[in-house]
């Protein structure tokens, strides 16, 4: 918390400090070149709710990708992040164990 | 905006760098894994090689070959062997395996217009299946792979090889990854993408291969079709089988005087669910039987004797081989002879009016024995099969012996008749039988299973049997679809576990 000595009537001041915003998103990297017309038609492709391990402004944190396969923070000291989908693969593994049961002989 | 490019296969380790003030985007560079669908014998669509398949050329259609039943029931109806012939295979002195060419786009795109549209409901469904959480890390395109099922197999194999590799590139150009495609074979398919792996060198190129309903070592059907003509039971198996040739003479025409249909007969690795490499049957005078192969070399106890089906009636036995599998009569089928009498009782004799024709069997025959002896018991790694089960198939082949004082045709529709003069001087006939056996109606439980003599299979990662399973429209089962669709997953599930078990 700052602290100065103005009135309590005058102007607001402006932080002299300098705050940044960060931004990701986690999406399939675009074709490289125009997909054939029989490959599968997808969408957007962005993936939404993937957990997120940030680090910002020297702090870790546990996040998750909103809907839209992003996150954001706002008025965050500048700097550098670090990011790490560290379950990407948790639900590919769940949906393989669940898509590959075949009866066998 | 600055992109960060990381594999599929590290999309869980650390992203650093990434400068506030700057939105980032994490692009995952996902792996293609093409499916390719190899269809069984008579599944793609053959057109005159050079035509575009439009028209006609000198009084034929040079649409060959659509196993459309409209197509069918306009220029494969009522036709002579001679007609078959000439329609499939051309007027040629040998088989040329370049007369015919699959009857697809320039270039082939997706294949499917190559093959019988029986398979686009399996092959659309797959190609618009929804992989779940797999969709993050691969993209899966689907094809099919037509190819010249009266050719060897191993020509088709060399070319389902050289198209492998032509998807790969064409697959890593759109998402800049793939390295291997996943093979789904019907029937004869299961052979070609054998030969495309072993023969080929695609083995490394290939993740895996579901294979339904294949003869991987052969089916006596193919035995009884040359002999009898393709059988078929009600309504629609009797138009199939009039189509597709109803008696021996229509199949041998064709079957004979080409490569790919004699890959089919049962190898010298073919085993019997009695544990047996015997499968075909010979009743004996006066009574009794015995059975053949001798030696696990159904190619030469069976095949490369000539069948001596009608001899002349001496006074004593007659101990023609009305068992072996071609009539070298029925090899050029314009000079078929109308009298029931062939007037032929040992092998030099029977030779000597068609030796060219004869010869040119023979060099067929050793090309289908040396292909089915250098595949052997081979099968990818990650070999995932289905089977059908519970239909009577033709495991064995057996003769009955029988009165008969008329000698009328050897060779009535869907059937054979073999004469003999027998022990006591009378006159017999010996028939084939309908087929016996557990299998889909055509492939017997124990090939489709790779349950072969000589060289036990190892542990497959996965199979099934389906009870009732027809062999022709195996993939148009709901529950047969599923499954299959269920093994592509699995072998992509066994690539992602490489990177991440």
């Amino acid at each position: 918390m700052r602290q100065d000595n103005r009135p309590i009537d005058s102007a607001v001041q402006p932080c002299p400090c300098v705050v940044h915003n960060f931004q990701v998103t986690l999406g399939p990297a675009p074709d490289a070149t125009p997909r054939p017309a029989w490959w599968p038609v997808e969408g957007s492709g962005l993936y939404g709710a993937e957990s997120l391990a940030i680090t910002l402004a020297g702090v870790d944190a546990q996040q998750t990708l909103d809907g839209g396969g992003g996150f954001q923070a706002s008025a965050i000291p500048p700097g550098v992040a670090q990011v790490r989908f560290d379950k990407f693969y948790d639900d590919v593994r769940a949906d393989i164990a669940g898509r590959t049961h075949i009866d066998t002989d | 905006m600055a992109t960060a490019q990381v594999s599929w296969k590290a999309v869980d380790k650390t992203v650093s760098g990434l400068a506030t003030n700057a939105p980032h985007q994490v692009h995952v560079q996902r792996e293609a894994i093409p499916i390719i669908f190899v269809p069984g014998v008579m599944g793609s669509r053959l057109r005159r090689a050079g035509t575009d398949g439009n028209g006609q050329s000198g009084g034929l259609p040079n649409l060959r070959w659509d196993p459309a039943a409209g197509f069918l029931y306009k220029n494969f109806s009522g036709v002579t062997p001679a007609q078959r012939k000439l329609l499939l295979l051309g007027d040629g002195k040998r088989y040329d395996p370049n007369f015919l060419e699959v009857d697809d786009d320039s270039p082939p795109g997706d294949g499917f217009r190559g093959l019988m549209t029986e398979y686009r409901t399996f092959l659309e469904e797959l190609r618009g299946h929804d992989w779940g959480a797999l969709g993050k890390l691969f993209v899966f395109p689907v094809y099919g792979f037509g190819y010249n099922w009266s050719a060897s197999n191993r020509t088709s194999g060399a070319r389902l090889a050289q198209r492998i590799t032509e998807i790969i590139a064409e697959a890593k150009a759109v998402t800049g990854a793939c390295e291997k495609v996943i093979l789904v074979t019907h029937s004869m398919g299961g052979l070609v993408a054998r030969s495309a792996m072993k023969l080929s060198g695609a083995e490394s190129q290939v993740l895996g291969v579901v294979h339904g309903v294949q003869p991987a070592y052969g089916a006596p059907a193919a035995y009884m079709r040359i002999k009898a003509g393709f059988e078929g039971d009600w309504v629609k198996g009797r138009l199939t089988s009039r189509f597709l040739g109803p008696t021996g003479r229509d199949v041998t025409a064709l079957l004979a005087n080409s490569i790919g249909g004699l890959q089919l007969l049962p190898g010298k690795l073919y085993l019997t669910s009695k544990g047996s490499s015997r499968w075909l049957q010979i009743p004996d005078q006066p009574k009794g039987s015995h059975l053949l192969p001798l030696r696990n070399d159904p190619f030469a106890d069976i095949y490369r004797v000539p069948a001596v089906v009608n001899p002349d009636r001496p006074s004593g036995p007659t101990t023609n081989t009305y068992w072996g599998l071609v009539d070298p009569e029925l090899l050029t089928p314009g000079d078929v002879k109308t009298k029931t009498a062939n007037a032929l009782d040992d092998q030099s004799d029977a030779l000597a009016p068609v030796q060219a024709p004869w010869t040119n069997y023979l060099s067929y025959l050793a090309e289908a024995e040396a292909f089915l002896d250098q595949l052997g018991t081979y099968r990818h790694p990650r070999t995932w099969w289905f089977n059908g089960t519970g239909l009577a198939t033709a495991e064995t082949a057996r003769f009955e012996l029988g009165s008969n004082w008329v000698r009328s045709d050897p060779y009535p529709t869907r059937g054979f008749r073999g004469f003999l003069r027998g022990a006591d001087g009378s006159d017999l006939q010996a028939v084939l039988q309908d087929p016996e056996g557990d299998g889909d109606g055509t492939v017997p439980a124990m090939s489709s299973s790779f349950n072969g003599s000589m060289a036990p299979s190892p542990a497959p990662p996965a199979n099934r049997g389906f009870d009732g399973l027809a062999h022709q429209p195996a993939y148009q089962q709901d529950e047969v679809k599923r499954w299959a669709t269920a093994a592509v997953t699995a072998i992509a599930g066994v690539h992602f576990k490489e990177h991440h078990g």
